[in-house]
């Protein structure tokens, strides 16, 4: 309950930070911090839970955000209508994906679930007709309209984007809690034991890669209509996929804030390094790779332990009884 | 059928690359048990290190590049001591999700850095190698790989020598099946990572130095070839050496085919349609017997 209502504040206050920043550009760095730490919190809920790390979910943004812009462009469906349809499709390819990767472990998962979005990819690329190929697809921008998630100003992305990421956070609480959450974390402390006690392992497995896959479709769809562009090379990118996996494990898994905490890392770096040193250069890649690097040789867990760990040893802060040894 | 053999040929020739890359990878793999996901990235800075050393000058001959080939392969081979001294000494023990951020993050920021100070240009070092080709009968063999190709392959079994034969390959393969039993048996272990570490990326390095006469050089060359490792590594079985070999000449063959026959974007689809098949009904691998073994 206490979570509930602190993401209930933390979401009241980012939606009113945003609406009273003044500079479009913050605005909409910040929409795109909100996108990718709710695909960061979708993918903890499969990899931080599980234990079995995806380098393929921006599949489920590919997919989700395909399929709905395409029954928009050729169809005249709403958005919202079809995102229902672009999520069922990311759905329906995470139980495929997942059934077929049930019994495989650690870096077999890994390849696996990488190769099924460079598949996908290449299909993409392929069916040009169809998709716009390596171009991609532009929206039309017409004219303001909720229904069609066509927005002027980008203020109202931002406030989509925070109330999806609260949204997902809530039900991540309640699911890690759940009946569902419980099994799932049996399964991952031993998954002989869980069967023995009558768990439905393989069921489980699949059901938890599909809520996945639905939540990373859910930001998939708003995020393609926010950017008014669908670039394949992007959205079903291994960049995107290794991006979504960084953040979380950046922020931390085993933490519920983590991701949203890893993404705000990743993107104060970027837009950091791309206003104090410039868009080109590879700086900004540089700086973010290797604070990575030094993150991990620091505190392996993540900034949430980190931070935890710093605040601990400030609560310490008279001097250890003499005896004690000090380090 | 002269088309099914050229593709056949192409395919092999651009595998030797595959293969070295594979080789290195499946051995840090089958040792440490680690992904290393910046693997492509010490291909890229070898290569940089190859076109660096080139740029002094090249003796006159045909085969004048291939001289930065051995300088290349040590140079990296103290490289990947670093790597393993400064940061998988402590990594080791950090369990799988860190180990992958870590990799991942030296993959990131070291392709930003070779942007930062080479720039993001393709760069070729102009020489006889590239685009000379030798012909067999209605055949045409492009030199640069070919030259690749061969040294892969003695590579191979130089490597296959070293592991059954040596004592660091003895030492490197009972660590491979159960680094307790091998440490309670007196092996070392941390002198089989820092050994195994180092020849990894070595050979990398090597790759690189093999493929700068006819082979672009930029900041994000390794992605090319690091994922068809992945995928070879994975067909041929993680953790065995020498099937990585046959992994890595078995991507190029099914690249090039795909790539004659139907059409480039398909051609990524289908190995990784090959590689998802060999990962659901044969996930120990094509090449290895049951046990994953060096």
């Amino acid at each position: 309950m206490r979570r509930a209502i602190a993401i209930c504040a933390l979401w009241a206050l980012a939606a009113f930070a945003g609406l009273a920043t003044k500079s479009d550009y913050l605005v909409s760095v910040a929409t795109a911090t909100a996108f990718l730490a709710l695909w960061g919190q979708s993918w903890n809920l499969l990899s931080g839970l599980t234990g079995n790390i995806s380098l393929g979910h921006s599949v489920f943004v590919a997919v989700a955000a395909y399929v709905t812009l395409l029954l928009f462009q050729d169809a005249g469906l709403s958005p919202l209508l079809g995102g229902v349809a672009g999520i069922a499709a990311a759905v329906l390819l995470a139980a495929v994906i997942g059934a077929a990767t049930l019994r495989l472990k650690g870096p077999y998962f890994t390849l696996a679930t990488l190769s099924a979005a460079a598949v996908v990819l290449s299909l993409i690329l392929h069916y040009s007709e169809l998709t716009g190929g390596p171009s991609g697809i532009a929206i039309p921008f017409a004219e303001d309209s909720p229904a069609k998630l066509e927005f002027t100003n980008v203020r109202a992305y931002f406030l989509i984007a925070v109330t999806l990421l609260a949204a997902v956070t809530l039900f991540l609480a309640f699911f890690r809690k759940s009946r569902l959450g419980f099994y799932i974390a049996a399964i991952k402390s031993s998954e002989e034991a869980a069967a023995a006690a009558g768990i439905h392992v393989a069921r489980i497995k699949v059901l938890t890669f599909c809520v996945s896959a639905a939540l990373t479709g859910l930001g998939g769809v708003v995020y393609v209509f926010f950017i008014g562009f669908a670039d394949p090379n992007f959205l079903s990118g291994l960049t995107l996929s290794v991006e979504i996996a960084l953040i979380a494990v950046v922020g931390g898994t085993g933490y519920l804030v983590g991701p949203i905490v890893g993404a705000v890392f990743y993107e104060t770096i970027d837009a950091g390094a791309n206003a104090f040193l410039g868009a080109a250069g590879g700086w900004d890649v540089m700086i973010l790779g290797f604070s990575v690097v030094a993150l991990v040789m620091t505190e392996p867990r993540g900034l949430c332990a980190l931070a935890q760990g710093v605040a601990a040893r400030l609560a310490r802060r008279p001097p250890p009884p003499a005896g004690e040894s000090v380090r | 059928m002269t088309i099914l053999a050229q593709a056949i040929l192409n395919g092999l020739l651009i595998g030797g690359v595959y293969a070295l890359v594979a080789m290195g990878l499946n051995l840090m793999f089958g040792v440490m048990k680690l992904v290393n996901f910046a693997h492509g990235e010490f291909l890229m800075a070898g290569m940089y290190v190859a076109v660096a050393l080139a740029g002094l000058g090249l003796p006159a001959g045909t085969f004048g590049i291939y001289w930065v080939a051995l300088p290349t392969t040590f140079l990296m081979a103290a490289f990947g001591l670093a790597f393993y001294l400064l940061l998988l000494d402590r990594a080791a023990h950090f369990g799988e999700s860190p180990q992958i951020l870590l990799t991942i993050g030296l993959s990131i920021g070291a392709q930003g850095l070779a942007q930062v100070v080479r720039g993001s240009d393709f760069q070729l070092v102009p020489n006889p190698v590239n685009g000379a080709a030798l012909h067999l009968g209605a055949l045409s063999l492009q030199l640069g790989p070919a030259i690749a190709f061969v040294v892969a392959l003695a590579v191979t079994i130089a490597m296959a020598r070293v592991l059954r034969r040596t004592r660091f390959g003895k030492s490197a393969r009972a660590v491979a099946e159960s680094v307790e039993t091998a440490e309670m048996l007196g092996i070392d272990a941390r002198r089989v990572y820092v050994a195994s570490t180092a020849i990894a990326i070595g050979l990398v390095g090597l790759a690189g130095a093999l493929l700068i006469p006819y082979h672009y050089t930029f900041p994000n060359v390794g992605q090319n070839f690091v994922v068809v490792a992945f995928l070879a590594i994975v067909i041929a079985g993680l953790g065995n050496v020498v099937g990585a070999v046959f992994g890595g000449l078995l991507m190029g063959v099914m690249q090039s085919l795909t790539a004659s026959y139907l059409d480039l974007d398909l051609s990524t689809a289908a190995i990784y349609v090959l590689f998802l098949a060999v990962l659901l009904l044969r996930p120990q691998g094509l090449f290895s017997r049951g046990r994953r073994t060096l």
